[in-house]
């Protein structure tokens, strides 16, 4: 735009020239002459002059054109509003009181003694009173009502209306986790001439304007008196500007004090104050004017001020704090009410002063007003990237329907499945682990690095996401790209492609754990270990995974086919290409976090594959819905034997390399996961799931180099600290006939009774479970005679 | 109300079911685990079952919350809604993922909507969570080959 308005004037400058020149002829002399040279004189001041006129009422027309074209088109790229899930209310709902809290403060809901208003809420013990914001959901609006819950031992108990009657569930208003703003990097919420608080619009006048609704859009008695203040001062410390004239500055022109600039800014404002009534031009400037700044992202208008300092929508503010904004116009840095609490509560004061002296309100409202705190909210509380990593998942999700533009233009609402209350869970286990993994592993503080995926197991719903230890950095977002190799955690995908073969394979099955080397690409020589360089000989298969033996898992593998394997591979969710190698038995490929996610969810829904999602709805800003992404599900391996997979999976945690979870998570939890440890310690892996959800973690560095921790040793104890505090359940039995139960001897993968000492009780597909019967079966149908029955039948 | 006596019947309960009993875990303790990926020097003397689906204590019936969701799911499937029916299911879904006769809701829905191979899937899911009652294992079976034979036909 400024490059097209400097081209404008240059136009002119040269037909002014020639003007300049000819009024430079000197005089010749004679009466006549002169009275003819008189006459060509006044045609020509008269062509001129038109020629001025002409140029001129071009150029307003071209002022003109531009004053509507950018009013009355689309004014603002309204960036897409992001929100996490809507917290559901209901009597059995698995709901803290800390986590009720919480969930309020983040809402921006104040406690007070008697919820009056909306927004805001009281405790007594286990008993809340909420009075909810009303709220436009996807599919219908929630109604602001008063609430009266209580919780009791971290269940919702009881849920009434205001009238005491029985309401069967509520959903709080979805958290806003904030907003896709353009590469400008202007980020503001719309609001209407109505949505303007009064009180804003008189300090606005009383401080910035106070003839705005009388003059043309130029004040030149407010231009006079500035100068005279200025010139009494010694500097600039007032601006004539009407609102109107800022507005035409911020929407047009660029940043120059020049005449030109003053001028044109000058007309423009008559010419908005001529098409435009006063309430248009006002709700304009309330949407446009800039108010502070976060990073790269620019805060403008006075509804997204309102979110960023006080983290409640403007409605809800009161004098003070309307005050305190129409002061800040002046100079939104210079009144930071966080950076500079005492100027900005000054100038705060000087507004309710000068609104009070012109009579917009009165003296006891001041005084009051005067009194209050500045009721700032946390800088994170307001912050639009409190979850950058999550955003950029949304995103990345987006993008695949959406052009970018429309995504920061348009005003999308996107409601997403982040759960806050998860999310701050595995922001905590993460960076509190590391902070002590680094000291045991004497590595200088932040050298290590982790990465979370939290997703509900049976929806695939994404519920968090961690890309580092610092959480709000919008940096390298480790759990989507640092792909890795995932060591161990492939051992179930292995032991799945085995026990997907009933006949052949289940859990009892004696595997080989003993010494196995083969040749591979370039005629070397592959010769794996075990951890602990020792071979076990002929073990249980869900012993061989619980311990995760490197030797019976290749040999298992090699027996299988790899091709087998990575084919499983991609039955559970992997897109990435895989190469067919037998390393890809002990975890030679590369996934990230989230894809090793989506490997456990499938498990975890007993076989049911679900693509992790991040979005569950977009409207448009105008509330139509534009997209769902809607759950699906494919079933991709016989959920008897996902269930099996399970079962082993439950034995890791409960006895194998897993077991430190057994002192942090009660063993009615039944959590099954898996450790992962790659060559020279560099990668920490853990990932497992309870009933309700799946999460990975990875810890490691960001160069590759060793982290010095094996699997157990780092990424199980942020898993255990993430998992430990959220409300699971047992991971889910399948139906009666889907498995079998048999008692076997793991010594000898052999029938036996539950008498028989070390005996353990495991599930079989139908049919699977072994026949023959050890020797420590007792009685008349035990030992070979019971053999030689099954043989014949 | 068929929905709801049914929805009685099959659903798994709320949130906080009774924990299963387990014998005889957790006995690894976090010291003994700190020999990791190492071999047991002994075979594991306590590997117990976990309760089998029918030692499960019988769910009671489906929590008010979704009894209203799922009637609103009807309504709205009724009315033609069937996009918002399959937005309602969901969410009863989230509150209660293991509860076989929403599965079952859902998979009618999309079959409605010529999503045939879904609907199959999603029937199959509600076959395979427990306490889904024979009537309702047959109605998904039946689902499950209509909606093959339709995506066989074409």
């Amino acid at each position: 735009m400024p490059g097209r308005k400097k081209r404008v004037l240059k136009k002119n400058t040269p037909r002014r020239k020639p003007g300049a020149a000819g009024s430079g002829k000197r005089k010749r002399g004679a009466a006549s002459r002169s009275r003819r040279r008189g006459y060509r004189w006044s045609t020509r001041l008269l062509a001129l002059l038109l020629l001025f006129g002409l140029v001129g009422a071009v150029y307003l027309l071209y002022l003109d054109h531009r004053v509507r074209a950018t009013f009355e088109g689309k004014r603002w790229a309204v960036p897409a509003q992001v929100y996490g899930r809507p917290l559901e209310l209901y009597v059995g709902a698995a709901i803290g009181i800390e986590q009720l809290t919480a969930e309020l403060k983040h809402l921006g809901y104040r406690q007070v003694s008697h919820p009056h208003k909306a927004a805001s809420w009281s405790r007594n013990r286990g008993r809340f009173l909420i009075r909810s914001r009303p709220f436009r959901f996807w599919d219908g609006s929630e109604p602001s009502r008063l609430l009266d819950l209580r919780i009791d031992d971290n269940h919702v108990i009881q849920l009434l209306d205001g009238e005491g009657r029985e309401l069967p569930l509520v959903r709080l208003e979805a958290p806003s986790i904030g907003t896709l703003y353009p590469a400008h990097n202007e980020d503001r919420v719309l609001v209407t001439r109505q949505q303007l608080p009064e009180l804003l619009v008189a300090a606005l006048l009383a401080v910035e304007d106070r003839e705005f609704f009388t003059h043309h859009g130029v004040n030149p008695k407010s231009i006079l008196r500035a100068l005279w203040a200025n010139i009494r001062a010694g500097e600039v410390v007032q601006g004539g500007s009407t609102l109107t004239q800022q507005l035409v500055k911020n929407l047009y022109l660029s940043r120059e004090r020049t005449l030109s600039r003053k001028i044109n800014e000058a007309l423009m404002a008559l010419m908005l104050d001529a098409r435009y009534d006063k309430d248009e031009i006002l709700t304009a400037y309330a949407n446009e004017i800039y108010l502070g700044q976060q990073g790269d992202r620019a805060i403008h208008g006075f509804a997204l001020a309102s979110r960023f300092y006080f983290n409640r929508p403007l409605g809800e503010l009161e004098l003070p704090q309307l005050a305190l904004l129409a002061g800040m116009i002046r100079g939104p840095s210079l009144y930071d009410p966080r950076r500079h609490p005492e100027r900005a509560r000054e100038r705060r004061d000087l507004v309710l002063g000068l609104m009070a002296a012109q009579g917009a309100i009165s003296d006891a409202q001041r005084a009051q007003a005067q009194q209050a705190q500045l009721q700032v909210g946390r800088r994170s509380e307001g912050a639009e990237t409190r979850y950058p990593a999550f955003l950029s998942l949304v995103k990345r999700q987006l993008i695949r329907d959406y052009r970018e533009e429309d995504l920061t233009s348009e005003g999308l609402r996107i409601f997403t499945t982040l759960d806050p209350w998860v999310q701050e869970r595995a922001e905590a286990a993460l960076a509190g682990r590391l902070a002590r993994l680094d000291r045991q592993a004497r590595l200088p503080a932040g050298t290590l690095e982790g990465a979370v995926v939290v997703a509900a197991g049976s929806s695939g719903e994404v519920q968090a996401l961690v890309s580092g230890r610092e959480p709000g950095y919008a940096g390298f977002n480790r759990a989507l790209d640092a792909v890795r190799p995932i060591g161990s955690l492939i051992k179930p995908v292995v032991y799945l492609a085995a026990l997907a073969q009933p006949r052949r394979f289940t859990l009892a099955t004696l595997l080989e754990d003993e010494p196995v080397s083969l040749e591979v690409a370039g005629g070397k020589e592959w010769t794996p270990q075990n951890y602990d360089h020792q071979a076990h000989g002929a073990v249980p298969l869900y012993q061989a995974l619980a311990y995760s033996y490197n030797l019976a898992t290749v040999r298992l593998g090699l027996e299988l086919g790899v091709g087998r394997v990575t084919r499983m591979l991609r039955d559970l969710g992997v897109e990435r290409e895989v190469e067919e190698v037998p390393a890809l038995l002990l975890g030679a490929v590369a996934l990230s976090p989230l894809e090793v996610a989506q490997i456990y969810q499938t498990v975890s829904a007993n076989g049911f594959h679900t693509p992790l999602r991040a979005i569950r709805e977009v409207q448009s800003s105008g509330g139509e819905a534009l997209q769902r992404y809607p759950l699906t599900v494919r079933q991709v391996v016989d959920q008897g034997a996902a269930y099996l997979l399970t079962r082993a999976l439950q034995e890791v945690v409960r006895s194998g390399t897993g077991r430190r979870l057994a002192g942090v998570l009660p063993s009615e939890r039944q959590a099954a996961g898996k450790t992962g440890t790659t060559d020279e310690l560099r990668d920490s892996w853990f990932a497992g799931f309870d009933g309700d959800r799946v999460a990975v973690v990875w810890v490691g560095r960001d160069d590759n180099s060793p982290a010095g921790l094996t699997g157990a040793a780092g990424a199980l104890p942020v898993w255990g600290d993430l998992m430990a505090p959220l409300d699971g359940r047992a991971p889910q039995l399948p139906p009666g006939n889907a498995v079998e139960w048999a008692w076997v001897d793991p010594a000898s993968g052999l029938r036996a009774d539950a008498q028989c000492s070390g005996a353990v009780e495991l599930p079989f597909l139908p049919g699977s479970a072994p026949q023959t019967r050890s020797g420590c079966v007792q009685g008349p149908a035990g030992g070979l005679g019971d053999f030689f029955r099954g043989f014949f039948q | 109300m068929l929905v709801l006596a049914l929805l009685a019947g099959c659903s798994s309960g709320p949130r906080r079911s009774a924990p299963a009993p387990v014998v005889g875990s957790g006995a690894a303790s976090a010291e003994s685990a700190s020999g990791v990926q190492t071999a047991p020097a002994t075979p594991l003397p306590d590997f117990r079952p976990l309760p089998r689906a029918a030692e499960q204590p019988s769910a009671p019936a489906s929590s008010p919350a979704v009894v209203a969701l799922l009637s609103g799911a009807e309504r709205q499937r009724a009315g033609g809604e069937l996009d918002a029916a399959v937005a309602t299911l969901e969410r009863a879904l989230r509150i209660e993922p293991r509860n076989a006769l929403l599965w079952h809701r859902l998979a009618l829905i999309r079959f409605e909507q010529r999503r045939y191979a879904l609907a199959a899937d999603l029937a199959a899911r509600s076959n395979s969570l427990p306490h889904a009652n024979s009537s309702l294992r047959e109605a998904n079976r039946s689902l499950i080959r209509r909606a093959r034979a339709m995506t066989a036909g074409g």
